[in-house]
C-alpha cells in the first residue's frame, strides 16, 4: 500500500464527506440539537444554582458544586447530549456510509478510479479513512461547542466530568464510526444504492431498536427460561426449627410463622441455599446474554457508557444486575464526584472496546468484500 | 506491444472468454468486435488488470498486467463503456484528482491537464460534470486517458450513445493519437465504427476469437473465398449469355448493358477475356466486396 495514494484518496473522500449536502444537513441538525439541548440544560442548571445560592446565602462557590448541592448535575446534561448523539450520530454514520461503493459503481467512476496505478487495498481504506476524518472533525466541533457553551455560562467542569466528556467525545466518535463500518459494508455488498438503503435502514433498525429489546429482562426470560421459583414455606420440622441459627435455631428471614406449641411454617435452609444458588446461576446466565447482545449494538454500547459515566454508582450496581436505573435517580452509594475514575474506566472499558471491535470487524468484512468485488 | 496469451475467464465454470490469444503490435489501432456478451468487456478488463484472468496473461510491453499490476497501469489509459466521473467536481478538479494518483508532479500536473482539457475542448470550463453532457463526459474520458501520456490506450465502446457530431470528434482525435504512434485497442460492437477508425481488429462470439486480420485486406480476403460473393459489369454495348459454373445467378437489366452476377468464386477475369471475344466495351467490371458488417455476420452465424 502507497501512501502517498492512500492519502489522496482518503483526502478527496474527506472533501466529498464535509462538502456534501447529506453530510451537512446531519452535521447541522445534530449540532443544533445538541447546542439547544445543552443551552436549554444550562438555562436550567443555572436557576437553579441561583435559586439555591440565592435561599442559603451562599457566594463564591464553585458553580458545579452548588448546581450538584441544588439538586441539579452537569452529569445529567451530559447525560442529555449523549441521548441527541444516540440517535443523529447513527443516522449520520448510515448515511454517509451506505452508498460509498454503490454510488462509484453506479456512476461508472470506481472502474476508472481502479484502471489507475492504485490498488484496491488503497481505496477502500481511503474511504474509511477520509470518512472517520470527516466523523473525528464533527465530534470535535460538537465537543469545542458543548466546552465553549459550558464555559460561557461560567460552569468549569471538575476533573470527573471533564472524564466523562472526553469518554463521551470518544464514545460518540466510536458510535458513528460504527454505523459508519457498517454502512460501508452493506455499500460494498449491495448492488445498487436502494438496495443498499433498504438494507442499511434495516440493520440500522436491529442495531439500534431491536437488540436493545432483547436486554429488557422480560425479553432474556423468553430466551433463557423464567426465573427460579422461590421455595413454598411449609411446616418445619423440630429437628429443622432447632438445627437452625436465628430464633430458635431458624434463620427469621425463613420462618413465616413460627408457633409456640404448634407447627412452625418456614423453608428449610436445603431449599433456601439450593433456591440461591439457582437464582445466582440464573442471574449469572442472563447478565452473559445481555453482555454478549450489547456489545453487538453499538447504540447499546454507546448507552450503557453514557449511564455508567453519568451515573458511575451504577458500577457496583451494574454488576449485580441491576441496570434498571435512569441519570439522576436518588441512589446510594459514593457520590459521582468521589467515584475514582478506574472504577468506572473499568466498568465502561468492556463497552469501549466493543465500540472500537464492531468498526474494526465492519471495516475488516468491508475491505474483504471490496477487495473481492466484481467491477464488470 | 500488447500480448495476450491464452487468456482464460470463467464466471461459475462458464467462460466469458476463451482460450484468447492476441497479438497487437506498437501503433496499431485495434478493434475488438463483437456482439454483446462476446467478451470483449471482459477481455478488456483483464488488460487493463481490472479483473484477474482465471488462466493465460496479458502482457503490455513485456509487463505481465497482473503481476505488476500498478507498472502495466502506468503505461496504460482506458476508458471504461460506460464512463463516469465524480459529478460534484468539475473536469479539472477530476482530473486532478487522477493526476495525483499517477504521482504526477505538482507543478507539470496543472500543465498537463490545462493541454488535455484544450485538446478534447473542455478547457476553461467551471461548471461541475454533473452538468455535462453525454459527448462532453466522453470527450473528458479521452482527456482523462491522456492524462498520463501513455503509450497504450484502451477504449472500450467508446461512441456507444454518441450523436454523430461527438462521434466525428471523437474520430478525429483518434486518428491524431494513432498519428502520434500510440498503441489504441478499441472495443466496439459498431462495426462502422471500427472500419473508420482502426487498422486491424479481432472478431470474439461466445468469448472465442473467430477470426482476426487487417480491416483493409479482410473483407477481400473473405470475398475471395467466402460462397455468395457477387460481380457487377457494366458494358457499352448489351453483354452476351454468360456460362461459367461459378455464375450462381445472373441478373440484367433491360438493354442487357448491366448486370450482376452471383458466383461461387472471383472470376473477373474470365469475364475480361469472354466479354472481349465478344467485342464488348467493358464500362465497369467490379467485385462487391462484403461490408465488415457482412463479414461479422457471417462469421457470427458461422460460429
Amino acid at each position: 500500500m502507497n501512501l502517498s495514494r492512500l492519502r489522496v484518496i482518503a483526502g478527496k473522500e474527506f472533501r466529498d464527506h464535509i462538502t456534501s449536502r447529506r453530510f451537512i444537513l446531519i452535521a447541522v441538525l445534530l449540532l443544533l440539537v445538541v447546542s439547544i439541548g445543552l443551552v436549554g440544560g444550562m438555562i436550567t442548571y443555572r436557576t437553579a444554582i441561583d435559586r439555591y445560592a440565592g435561599s442559603i446565602g451562599t457566594v463564591g462557590e464553585r458553580a458545579a458544586d452548588l448546581g450538584a448541592a441544588a439538586g441539579g448535575s452537569l452529569l445529567d446534561i451530559i447525560n442529555s447530549v449523549g441521548e441527541q448523539i444516540l440517535l443523529l450520530g447513527a443516522i449520520l454514520g448510515i448515511a454517509m456510509g451506505f452508498d460509498l461503493v454503490t454510488r462509484e459503481k453506479e456512476g461508472g467512476s470506481l472502474k476508472l478510479l481502479l484502471s489507475h496505478p492504485v490498488y484496491r487495498d488503497e481505496v477502500i481504506n481511503g474511504k474509511g479513512l477520509g470518512g472517520i476524518g470527516a466523523i473525528a472533525g464533527l465530534v470535535f466541533v460538537t465537543f469545542a461547542i458543548i466546552l465553549a457553551v459550558l464555559l460561557a455560562f461560567g460552569v468549569v467542569p471538575d476533573a470527573y466530568e471533564s472524564f466523562a466528556l472526553g469518554v463521551l467525545a470518544v464514545s460518540a466518535f466510536l458510535l458513528i464510526v460504527s454505523y459508519f463500518s457498517v454502512a460501508l459494508l452493506i455499500s460494498t455488498i449491495s448492488r445498487t444504492g436502494g438496495t443498499a438503503l433498504v438494507a442499511a435502514l434495516v440493520v440500522f433498525i436491529v442495531l439500534s431498536s431491536l437488540l436493545p429489546v432483547f436486554v429488557d429482562p422480560n425479553v432474556v426470560g423468553v430466551i433463557i427460561g423464567a426465573p427460579p421459583q422461590p421455595p413454598t414455606p411449609r411446616a418445619l420440622s423440630p429437628e429443622e426449627v432447632a438445627g437452625a441459627p436465628g430464633i430458635g435455631g431458624m434463620d427469621t428471614s425463613m420462618v413465616t410463622g413460627a408457633g409456640n406449641g404448634s407447627e412452625s411454617i418456614g423453608i428449610g435452609i436445603e431449599e433456601s441455599l439450593k433456591y440461591e444458588r439457582e437464582l445466582q446461576a440464573y442471574e449469572e446466565k442472563r447478565l452473559s446474554l445481555e453482555s454478549v447482545i450489547s456489545l453487538l449494538s453499538p447504540s447499546l454500547n454507546f448507552q450503557q457508557v453514557m449511564r455508567k459515566l453519568t451515573v458511575p454508582f451504577m458500577t457496583s450496581v451494574a454488576t449485580s444486575g441491576s441496570e434498571d436505573v435512569v441519570p439522576g435517580e436518588d441512589l446510594s452509594g459514593p457520590e459521582p464526584a468521589t467515584t475514582p475514575v478506574p472504577n468506572v474506566l473499568e466498568s465502561i472499558l468492556p463497552n469501549l472496546v466493543a465500540l472500537m471491535v464492531i468498526p474494526v470487524l465492519f471495516f475488516g468484512l468491508a475491505y474483504a468484500r471490496f477487495m473481492r468485488i466484481d467491477i464488470r | 506491444m500488447i500480448s495476450l496469451e491464452r487468456l482464460r475467464k470463467e464466471y461459475d465454470g462458464v467462460a466469458a472468454v476463451d482460450d484468447l490469444s492476441l497479438e497487437i503490435p506498437r501503433g496499431e489501432v485495434f478493434g475488438l468486435l463483437g456482439p454483446n456478451g462476446a467478451g470483449k468487456t471482459t477481455t478488456i478488463l483483464m488488460l487493463v488488470g481490472l479483473i484477474q484472468p482465471t488462466s493465460g496473461r496479458c502482457l503490455v510491453d513485456g509487463v505481465d498486467v497482473a503481476l505488476e499490476p500498478i507498472v502495466a497501469k502506468r503505461r496504460m489509459g482506458f476508458m471504461p463503456d460506460d464512463v463516469g466521473f465524480y459529478e460534484n467536481l468539475t473536469a479539472e478538479q477530476n482530473l486532478e484528482y487522477f493526476a495525483a494518483l499517477y504521482d504526477l508532479p505538482r507543478a507539470s500536473r496543472s500543465k498537463r491537464i490545462a493541454d488535455v482539457l484544450d485538446r478534447v475542448d473542455l478547457a476553461g470550463l467551471d461548471k461541475k460534470v454533473g452538468g455535462f453532457s453525454r459527448g462532453m463526459v466522453q470527450r473528458l474520458g479521452i482527456a482523462k486517458v491522456l492524462l498520463n501520456d501513455p503509450d497504450v490506450l484502451v477504449l472500450d465502446e467508446p461512441t456507444a450513445n454518441l450523436d454523430p457530431l461527438c462521434v466525428a470528434e471523437y474520430r478525429k482525435i483518434v486518428r491524431s493519437l494513432r498519428d502520434e504512434g500510440k498503441t489504441i485497442v478499441v472495443s466496439s460492437h459498431i462495426l462502422p465504427e471500427v472500419s473508420k477508425v482502426c487498422t486491424s481488429f479481432a472478431i470474439l462470439v461466445r468469448g472465442r476469437l473467430i477470426t482476426t486480420g487487417s480491416v483493409s485486406d479482410l473483407p477481400v480476403q473473405l470475398a475471395q473465398t467466402a460462397p455468395g460473393m457477387a460481380i457487377r459489369v457494366e458494358t457499352r454495348t448489351p453483354l452476351p449469355e454468360l456460362d461459367h459454373p461459378a455464375i450462381l445467378a445472373s441478373r440484367f437489366d433491360q438493354d442487357r448493358t448491366r448486370a450482376r452476377l452471383e458466383v461461387t468464386e472471383d472470376i473477373r477475369d474470365w469475364l475480361v477475356d469472354r466479354l472481349g471475344d465478344a467485342g464488348v466495351l467493358i464500362r465497369e467490371l467490379a467485385i462487391e466486396e462484403p461490408s465488415l458488417e457482412e463479414v461479422f455476420m457471417r462469421y457470427y452465424h458461422a460460429a
